[in-house]
């Protein structure tokens, strides 16, 4: 099979073009440095003109890449998944983010004292000062406490559909960023060391309607927890 | 209302099973993952005394230290006939605990029973090779028990589970003589993949279940 996505014979369809680009672009970035990235966005640019219905944005692959500027620049794409790792080049590509567009945010590995840790907080209050700005996931995992519980207050007014918070311990006293979340279909909250009084915490101050799944597996919860939940009529 | 709720791993004994199987606003629980407690042969009877989760779709008891005494009240459980897959690795419920588990014949939806790790031998494979409800079975897990030859021998000769596309048999101390009886099977028509590392087998009976003209032309075997 040829490498080139150049190559590619004329009956090939957009979909074929622009999953040839892609892992032309991975291929690629297995063998150049980070600024070579540059060239990748000219590379999709090549094989779709059409508008995505949704980016997902990763910073641990792209850092300040030519790729993220260039999808970040098509402005009429209407969902943006963003993939926040530890970069430094954070609030160079946050500065570019269209706000009101982001449905999906995942952020792994934070603590406080990383440097993007404010850049990433800053984003969050902004969402929040978008009127009836709905998330429909959101997620943290393996990140510090003080950062998880900064992130979760800053996003204290944005609707959550599916809220994932991992390993991340992030039960200690902060139940209440939990409680009243109308909106929310699905929460995860496995690997926090859970223990049976925060399980019992959250058991009786929750308001979920609408919720459907919830993950408390990896915590230590018990039989005392078992029973407030049980206990629970949600 | 909550569909999925996900316990795994959390310390939870009888008792908290039995705090779990008084909720009754659960109406609409479709999987259920307790699997990594403590749960126990007496965790299980509270559980299977709830008689409001109509619509389980997806149990889960995995290491829970059952045994067969824990089956035994499963297998009286009545609520439970939608149950689709369910999973009870590394619970010991050996030869008696298989017994109890194929007389649940209200299980028609049955499509995913995960047995592996639980010291079943040859009577527990006959009892399982005996089922004649369970036709929507789809994946059947038996890796790391004592089937031997012998309980081969007894699947080989399963007819209701036309439905069958995975098999996993690892470690089982089966030889060349139970796998050319597997063989031999023409019921399973849509088997698709076959896990027999750590049996006896050789080239010669791989060639002979590739041959099986009423297993899937894709069956992929793993040895």
């Amino acid at each position: 099979m040829n490498d080139d996505p150049d190559s590619l014979p004329s009956e090939y369809t957009t979909t074929q073009r622009n999953d040839r680009a892609r892992s032309e672009i991975v291929r690629r970035s297995k063998h150049v440095r980070h600024a070579d990235w540059e060239s990748a966005g000219d590379i999709l640019h090549k094989f779709n003109h059409a508008i995505p219905k949704t980016i997902r944005f990763n910073t641990w692959h792209s850092g300040r890449c030519g790729l993220s500027d260039y999808w970040l620049r098509r402005q009429q794409t209407p969902n943006l998944e963003l993939f926040i790792f530890k970069t430094r080049q954070l609030a160079h590509i946050l500065r570019r983010i269209k706000l009101d567009r982001v449905r999906i945010i995942c952020i792994c590995l934070v603590t406080e004292i990383d440097s993007c840790n404010l850049d990433i907080q800053k984003l969050l209050k902004s969402l929040s000062h978008i009127p009836a700005k709905m998330l429909s996931y959101f997620r943290i995992d393996l990140c510090s406490i003080l950062f998880t519980r900064g992130a979760l207050k800053n996003l204290r007014n944005v609707e959550i559909q599916n809220l994932s918070v991992t390993r991340s311990l992030i039960l200690k006293s902060s139940t209440d960023l939990f409680a009243k979340r109308h909106q929310l279909q699905s929460l995860n909250l496995s690997g926090n060391h859970l223990n049976s009084d925060e399980a019992k915490k959250i058991a009786h101050s929750i308001c979920w309607p609408n919720l459907q799944s919830l993950d408390l597996s990896f915590n230590c919860i018990g039989d005392e927890g078992a029973k407030h939940f049980g206990q629970n009529a949600t | 209302m909550l569909e999925t709720l996900i316990l795994s791993h959390n310390e939870i004994g009888p008792a908290g099973a039995k705090y779990l199987s008084q909720n009754s606003h659960w109406k609409n629980l479709k999987s259920l993952q307790l699997n990594n407690n403590n749960i126990l042969p007496k965790g299980t009877r509270y559980l299977c005394e709830s008689e409001k989760w109509l619509n389980l779709e997806d149990l889960n008891l995995a290491y829970n230290m059952l045994g067969a005494a824990g089956v035994e009240c499963i297998s009286k459980n009545k609520s439970w006939s939608n149950i689709q897959n369910f999973t009870l690795t590394g619970n010991d419920i050996g030869d008696e605990g298989v017994r109890f588990l194929a007389q649940c014949e209200r299980w028609k939806n049955l499509q995913g029973l995960f047995l592996d790790s639980n010291s079943i031998g040859v009577a527990g494979a006959k009892y399982l090779a005996e089922t004649t409800h369970w036709s929507k079975l789809q994946q059947l897990n038996l890796s790391k028990n004592r089937i031997g030859t012998e309980g081969a021998i007894y699947l080989a000769q399963n007819k209701s589970w036309i439905k069958l596309d995975t098999l996993l048999l690892e470690d089982n101390n089966i030889d060349q003589k139970g796998f050319m009886h597997l063989a031999t099977n023409k019921y399973w028509n849509g088997l698709k993949f076959l896990d027999v590392r750590g049996n006896n087998i050789t080239c010669s009976e791989i060639q002979c279940m590739r041959e099986n003209p009423i297993w899937g032309f894709q069956l992929m075997i793993l040895y």
